[in-house]
């Protein structure tokens, strides 16, 4: 258990001035009563504890004793402390230059007044003025001013008051132009005015550029698609196609210039095969003996997949629409390479039809010809 | 110690003679390319291969074009197909039966100046796998390994000539 702290002080300072002033409700009472029994000032003080409940609930006629002692005991100032001790002082100094019998009433006002002055002077020399606080407020304090004005505003109950005051105003102010800003299109504004500070381009952003560059790239490299979501794609279109409209074009001869020579793509496809074979032999030989599963469940027959060198995926899905017998293509061409400025359609015009390679090696007609074509 | 010896012998020699088999088997795989296209128990496995029959390779050789309107009664397993074409007359000008045993080759010659060479590399099945080599005067214009199904029909198609076009179907019976 701990002391209240300074916010909880004033709290409990207001409460009990709406006891004494008749005017807590039932709910500021229970508050009242938690706060003073969380404090551990209070603990010991039991009967004062007590004497404070009776005060709150009105059970007793000495609620005003009551909150001075318990005051008292939370070290409280009331704000007469400085009053009644130049009262006490001005009344104790008469009092011992009069010799003799007490007689009635004497003036003390003059003292108390000059006691009273200078510590009310003083208070309101060290208030902060209400620019300061609202420069305080606005975070427009150096860090020392800062430190100075926590110093003060410890024991200024009236500043503290005033900056809540202004929290919840400018609280409010921005809830309020939230609303309004929430209705209204303000999307032509920045337009108008950045030709008007000198921005020749409105929508350009400083420093920008670099980073759209590099979105750019990301986005480039990202639409790049795979092999296979070519083939899916590629295979999405032709389903899309209705016969007899199921001509695409194989190849391009510009597109498979290194195909022309035989012997190079030869000695390509041995030096690309040749280790995957050896591995494949390997493994033939190895995985059985280790799983001791049948050879014949390692590795199932190539299924029947077009192969082309220039663009497996999209031969795949040419010939994927051969025509079917029982459950495989009838026809179904596996490789195919062309010479220069030639080039080749495969098409199928029905399912159970025969495939046509038609072969244009854009050469002149041995007889009259119209350009002819399929 | 002996024993163990012995039997780690023959552990080897019985693991290098089942690596020999297989391997001796791929060396007689004619191409590089029906083992990257076949795989390791496609139709090109040569020990299969030579077990199947020799296959009759059927081949026309089709002038269609738009002068007039008729087809061929020898097309007429064709005709609904070939429909699609924008010809309306397909006459046939030659045809021919070569029986093809496997990595033997036959030519045809083409009017127009092409010539087809056509090579039977495996059968499996009821399919077999053709190599189709076009050539024209200028040189070999494509390279087509194609595998047919019994009695299945595709059309090389291509050379222009006399006001319409050559179609040369070639069909599988075996």
């Amino acid at each position: 258990m701990s002391n209240a702290t300074e916010q909880e002080l004033s709290r409990i300072d207001e409460l009990l001035m709406r006891v004494l002033d008749e005017e807590a409700t039932s709910d500021e009472r229970q508050e009242l009563l938690a706060l003073a029994d969380a404090d551990a000032r209070l603990t010991e003080l039991s009967e004062l504890r007590l004497q404070l409940r009776d005060a709150v609930f009105e059970w007793s006629d000495d609620a005003v004793e009551v909150v001075g002692a318990v005051m008292a005991a939370l070290q409280m100032d009331d704000g007469w402390d400085a009053l009644s001790e130049g009262l006490r002082d001005a009344f104790t100094a008469e009092a011992l230059a009069f010799d003799g019998a007490f007689e009635g009433a004497f003036d003390v006002s003059e003292a108390v007044m000059a006691a009273v002055a200078p510590v009310a002077l003083a208070a309101a020399e060290e208030a902060p003025p209400e620019a300061v606080l609202s420069a305080l407020h606005d975070g427009e304090l150096s860090a020392e001013r800062r430190v100075e004005m926590a110093r003060v505003l410890g024991a200024d109950r009236s500043s503290l008051s005033t900056l809540t005051d202004y929290a919840d105003i400018g609280r409010l102010v921005r809830e309020g132009l939230q609303n309004e800003a929430r209705h209204a299109d303000l999307s032509p504004v920045w337009r108008s005015v950045a030709p008007a500070i000198g921005l020749s381009d409105p929508e350009e952003v400083p420093g920008w550029a670099p980073i759209s560059d590099a979105l750019r790239e990301a986005v480039a490299a990202a639409s790049v698609m795979s092999a296979a979501e070519s083939v899916a794609l590629a295979d999405a279109v032709m389903d899309g196609i209705p016969n007899p409209v199921r001509d695409l074009e194989l190849a391009h001869a510009q597109d498979l210039e290194e195909l022309v020579n035989p012997s190079e793509l030869r000695g390509w496809i041995v030096r690309l095969i040749g280790p995957a074979a050896i591995l494949a032999l390997g493994l033939l030989l190895v995985i059985p003996k280790l799983s001791q599963v049948p050879e014949t469940v390692d590795i199932e027959p190539t299924p029947p997949v077009a192969e082309n060198t220039e663009s497996e995926g999209n031969f795949e899905a040419m010939t994927d629409g051969g025509a079917i017998v029982d459950g495989l293509a009838a026809v179904q061409v596996e490789s195919l390479e062309t010479a220069d400025d030639v080039f080749v359609q495969v098409m199928q015009f029905d399912d159970d039809g025969p495939l046509f390679l038609m072969i244009d090696d854009a050469e002149e007609p041995s007889a009259p010809d119209d350009g002819a074509s399929l | 110690m002996s024993t163990k010896k012995n039997l780690i012998a023959l552990c080897l020699a019985a693991l290098l003679s089942s690596a020999v088999a297989p391997a001796a088997e791929a060396q007689q795989r004619p191409r590089p390319q029906q083992i990257a296209q076949a795989g390791p128990r496609g139709g090109g496995g040569a020990g299969k291969a030579a077990a199947a029959s020799k296959v009759q390779a059927n081949i026309m050789v089709v002038h269609a074009s738009e002068d007039g309107s008729y087809i061929d009664p020898k097309l007429k397993n064709l005709e609904r197909h070939l429909q699609h074409l924008k010809y309306s007359s397909y006459r046939v000008m030659t045809q021919e039966s070569l029986e093809l045993s496997q990595d033997s080759d036959k030519n045809v010659d083409v009017e127009g100046g092409w010539d087809v060479n056509i090579t039977l590399l495996s059968t499996s099945g009821d399919k077999a796998r053709f190599r189709v080599r076009v050539s024209s005067k200028k040189g070999n214009l494509a390279d087509i390994t194609i595998a047919v199904a019994r009695g299945r029909t595709f059309v090389v198609s291509g050379p222009k000539y006399n006001g319409g076009i050559l179609l040369i179907p070639i069909t599988a019976k075996f």
